[in-house]
């Protein structure tokens, strides 16, 4: 506080208010590029801005095919939105599990277990896409070999597999969330209950899940762009249409040129993820206040 | 007799937008004395302070240490040196190296000079023995004697303390507060204290300025400033007062007394600014000056017990004087001793004040006193 | 004796689920990829060969060494653009201002990676924006390729991390008293010496935190490297990709995989002991 206030008015403020805009330029400069680029009414996604258009979101032609109009981007996008729904689900109740695990019980190695959980968010990616490939791989095999062919189906590369993978790392996520919201609730508040009559589970669900809310919620837009957005391990899981997600198949078509339809998907993204990001943003204050 | 002064600081105003934090205050302080500044939170006491230590700067007026006028050098270049209220020690440093800091930043004094200054300080501030440790592993008091010898390791023309000993608990800030004293005789370093805290300020202080509201209300001794306030908000804020508000001035004795009448009861009462005959006014009586005799005697009021609280060393007493045509009670202070009355609730007592040379009671024109919702 | 039955019941209803998670998810998986990399493909004999593999090859040891310097250079200049802009934000620049540039930092990275790599292919590409706009200043009359070199890394791993250096230097430069600041002022210590001996050392554990975290993520990166630099990127984790999706060796891919693993383990240990940082603590 008081550097600005002394020592650094004047020109050297100037000199360091400047430094951030220029990191903020980095940072945010080339999606506002892409964004705007996604309204300019010529085929190259490129300068110079020929007009406004519409047609990479609505049009139909075959030179101008609209993200509206693509059925494959549209069924990406299905499916992302159906995997991010069961990792947040899955993902959010195994947070509260393991929340309540590590702040209210006491056993032997819990240190040990909580490093553990932490390792999911620090392996590679790929590592962690490559090694649940090859165990659930060897799994459906033993499991062909048992009951049949096909009854390890579900442990092969698909909807499932993903939705599996994913919740590995992203349910750390969700723990460390809540466990910190946990661990700042007064649990006489529970026995205050239990007291007043309220049976154990009663007030569990009434006193400190409603306490948890703000975290619960905040987790859960959390999960649901993580997954939404991951692309290292998903890459290994996913198999035929019904689990190629959305960073799945920008990333083959981005192999391949640039059309300003992905300038369109991307101003879908940035603005869906702007929203989700804020709600949580305010949410993170809102829990802060409290 | 003119003494030196080691601060002086003149119509130091603060503004932050429309408020003025510290408004066109001025005062001196004399060298090698303890000097305190003493006010209730946000009055402007810090603003002051952290101007003179360089993290806020003056809106308007000057500051001198030691006659050299201050107000464009940086904190890091002036003669002065702040306990910061928090302390503000070094966490990622051991005892040693938090008293050499300052030393290390001057440069030109070798190392084994630099320990054995610091040794030296710290031996004055009784810490010896503790040079390694880290600052958390050394206990409240002993963080205050290390922030202590920090500062005045590099001799300061004046030390700054900002209330540090509001965060140790109260037997040890007690202690510490006799030893703070000591150690500024010891060392004959000016002290400029900043504190809410008027025990604190009152025991050690040989000058306390009062300051309300950004305002300079009094600059005095302890004694003058407990016996004689200047203003209505120094009687109110410095020591135990009782408090009759809305009383009438009957005529003036001579030009420091006056006479006052609250529902019929008659006090002389010093006059704290100028009053006229027909002024309306509140009253402040000390409970500890006021003279209490079982029965109905002469002269003095009458009253009746109403409440007896015990307190170890002294009784406080609530009475009601049943002379007065208006609902009046007030506060007495008795002392334990071995004259002191036996009494009950209920019993009847007369009541005398202000017939010593000392003054009791002070008088002030009227202010309305502030409601619990503004509190 | 009742009620140590009654907790233990509690216990297991939600240490099992947290069992199943970790072990079936993240133990088991690592376990099984650790066991592979030590098999042959063909003969399903426990061997070395996998891992012979690796060192026999001058190409993979090249990739690797070439990774992991890369890596290292990222994150340190991460950190050098990272640490200014935590320590402004934190400690020169109000409140308010405070939420608005954390946003403007912080949102453009929930924004998938594809769409963040997407964008700087249509700002660096030889017909792309950057291209035009030198063209259109008159620095060149035609078009300059950016994609497909090593700054072209460089530039979009630091753009895809330096958030997550960014934030843990915020944490703990946030939890620095001020007073500690003015303190070093006070006792006659200039810009340089209060960073050096306060400010730096106190954001120690959060510059720990941040360090290793873009260093895993630089290691592990995949997306930005191979869209960014083609053909000529050059990353240790095409290798990976390369053997279990091309090739279907799972085999040796687990191999590759057990030494980046192992890799980027040591290389956070060893800093973890140089700069006497506890990591538990850290995080």
């Amino acid at each position: 506080m008081f550097i600005v206030k002394n020592k650094f008015k004047s020109l050297s403020y100037w000199f360091y208010y400047s430094y951030v805009v220029l990191v903020l330029i980095f940072t945010a400069g080339p999606l506002l590029v892409t964004f705007i680029l996604a309204f300019n009414n010529s085929p190259a996604a490129s300068f110079p801005w020929q007009g406004f258009t519409l047609d990479w979101f609505s049009s139909s032609t075959p030179e101008r095919e609209g993200l509206f109009n693509d059925p494959r981007m549209m069924m990406a996008i299905g499916t992302s939105l159906k995997v991010a729904t069961a990792v947040t689900i899955i993902s959010i109740l195994l947070g509260i599990n393991n929340a309540f695990l590590f702040v209210r019980e006491k056993f032997v190695g819990k240190e040990f277990l909580y490093m553990l959980m932490l390792g999911p968010l620090v392996v590679p990616g790929v590592v962690l896409g490559t090694s649940i490939l090859s165990f659930t791989h060897s799994i459906a095999n033993s499991l062909d070999m048992a009951f049949g062919a096909g009854a390890g189906t579900f442990l092969r590369p698909g909807f499932w597999l993903v939705v599996l993978g994913q919740v590995s790392f992203v349910a750390t996520t969700t723990t460390l969330v809540i466990t910190a919201r946990l661990r700042k609730f007064d649990q006489s508040l529970e026995e205050a209950a239990m007291d007043l009559g309220s049976t154990r589970a009663r007030a569990i669900l009434s006193i400190t899940l409603r306490f948890l809310t703000p975290a619960i919620v905040g987790a859960a837009i959390v999960a649901f762009l993580f997954s939404f957005e991951n692309f290292n391990t998903t890459y290994f899981l996913s198999g035929p249409a019904d689990s190629t997600t959305v960073p799945i198949i920008l990333y083959s078509r981005l192999r391949f040129g640039l059309s300003p339809q992905i300038n369109a998907v991307s101003v879908l993204l940035m603005v869906s993820t702007g929203i989700l990001g804020l709600i949580a943003f305010l949410f993170q204050k809102g829990d802060d206040a409290a | 007799m003119t003494q030196e002064i080691d601060v002086s600081v003149s119509n130091l105003t603060k503004q932050w937008g429309d408020v003025k934090a510290v408004n066109n205050v001025s005062f001196d302080v004399p060298k090698g004395s303890f000097f305190s500044v003493l006010g209730p939170s946000a009055s402007g006491k810090t603003t002051v302070l952290r101007m003179i230590a360089g993290f806020e700067t003056p809106t308007a007026g000057d500051m001198f240490i030691g006659g050299q006028r201050i107000n464009d050098l940086p904190a890091n270049k002036r003669p002065c040196n702040l306990v910061f209220q928090r302390l503000a020690l070094f966490p990622m440093m051991n005892v040693i190296d938090n008293v050499t800091f300052g030393l290390r930043r001057r440069g030109g004094i070798d190392k084994a000079e630099m320990e054995r200054m610091a040794n030296d300080v710290l031996a004055r501030v009784d810490m010896k023995g503790l040079n390694e440790r880290k600052i958390s592993q050394i206990s409240g008091g002993q963080q205050q004697r290390v922030a202590l010898a920090r500062s005045l390791v590099l001799d300061p023309t004046v030390l700054l303390l900002d209330e540090p000993l509001s965060a140790l608990d109260l037997k040890l800030r007690q202690d510490m507060k006799l030893e703070l004293k000591r150690l500024q005789a010891r060392m004959g370093t000016t002290f400029m204290y900043i504190t809410h805290d008027q025990t604190i300020a009152l025991a050690m202080s040989d000058t306390i300025a009062v300051i309300n509201f950004g305002k300079l209300e009094q600059v005095a001794s302890p004694d003058t400033l407990y016996r004689e306030p200047a203003t209505h908000f120094v009687a109110s804020f410095v020591g135990e007062n009782n408090r009759w508000n809305n009383g009438k001035v009957v005529e003036l004795v001579d030009e420091k007394t006056c006479r006052v009448d609250f529902g019929g009861i008659l006090s002389n009462a010093r006059m704290g600014e100028k009053l006229q005959p027909g002024d309306n006014i509140d009253l402040f009586i000390r409970p500890e000056m006021i003279l209490l005799k079982p029965g109905k005697q002469k002269p003095g009021s009458l009253g009746k017990i109403k409440e007896i609280n015990f307190d170890g060393s002294h009784s406080l007493v609530v009475v009601d004087l049943v002379e007065s045509k208006i609902p009046l009670s007030i506060n007495v202070k008795l002392q334990h001793t071995e004259e002191t009355p036996e009494i009950a609730i209920g019993d009847t007592v007369t009541l005398s004040w202000g017939r010593t040379k000392r003054p009791a009671a002070n008088a002030f024109l009227h202010i309305e006193p502030p409601t619990d919702e503004e509190e | 004796m009742l009620e140590k039955i009654k907790n233990s019941k509690g216990l297991m209803l939600v240490l099992v689920p947290h069992l199943v998670w970790i072990g079936v998810l993240f133990v088991l998986p690592h376990i099984k990829l650790f066991g592979l990399s030590f098999v042959d493909r063909r003969s399903g004999e426990v061997t070395l060969g996998n891992y012979m593999k690796f060192f026999e090859s001058e190409l993979y040891r090249d990739v690797f060494m070439h990774t992991a310097l890369f890596a290292i250079l990222v994150t340190l200049i991460t950190l050098a653009i990272a640490f200014p802009t935590a320590f402004i934000i934190t400690k020169i620049l109000g409140k308010k201002m405070k939420a608005a540039l954390l946003l403007g930092i912080v949102l453009p990275y929930w924004i998938s990676e594809l769409i963040r790599v997407f964008a700087w292919m249509v700002l660096l590409r030889e017909t792309g924006v950057v291209s035009y706009m030198l063209q259109a200043i008159g620095v060149t009359s035609q078009n300059i390729e950016f994609l497909y070199q090593n700054g072209t890394i460089v530039i979009g791993l630091v753009y895809t991390s330096i958030l997550f250096m960014i934030i843990p230097i915020m944490n703990s430069l946030d939890s620095l008293d001020n007073s500690l600041i003015e303190a070093s002022y006070d006792l006659g210590g200039n810009f340089w010496s209060t960073m050096k001996e306060i400010i730096i050392p106190h954001a120690a554990p959060g510059i720990m935190v941040g360090s290793v975290m873009v260093f895993m993520l630089n290691l592990g990166n995949y997306v930005t490297v191979t869209l960014l630099g083609g053909k000529n990127s050059l990353w240790f984790t095409e290798n990976i990709y390369n053997q279990f999706i091309v090739r279907f060796n799972h085999n040796q891919g687990a191999a590759f995989g057990v030494i980046l693993l192992t890799f980027s383990v040591l290389v956070v240990w060893i800093s973890l002991k140089v700069t006497g940082q506890d990591m538990a603590e850290a995080m």
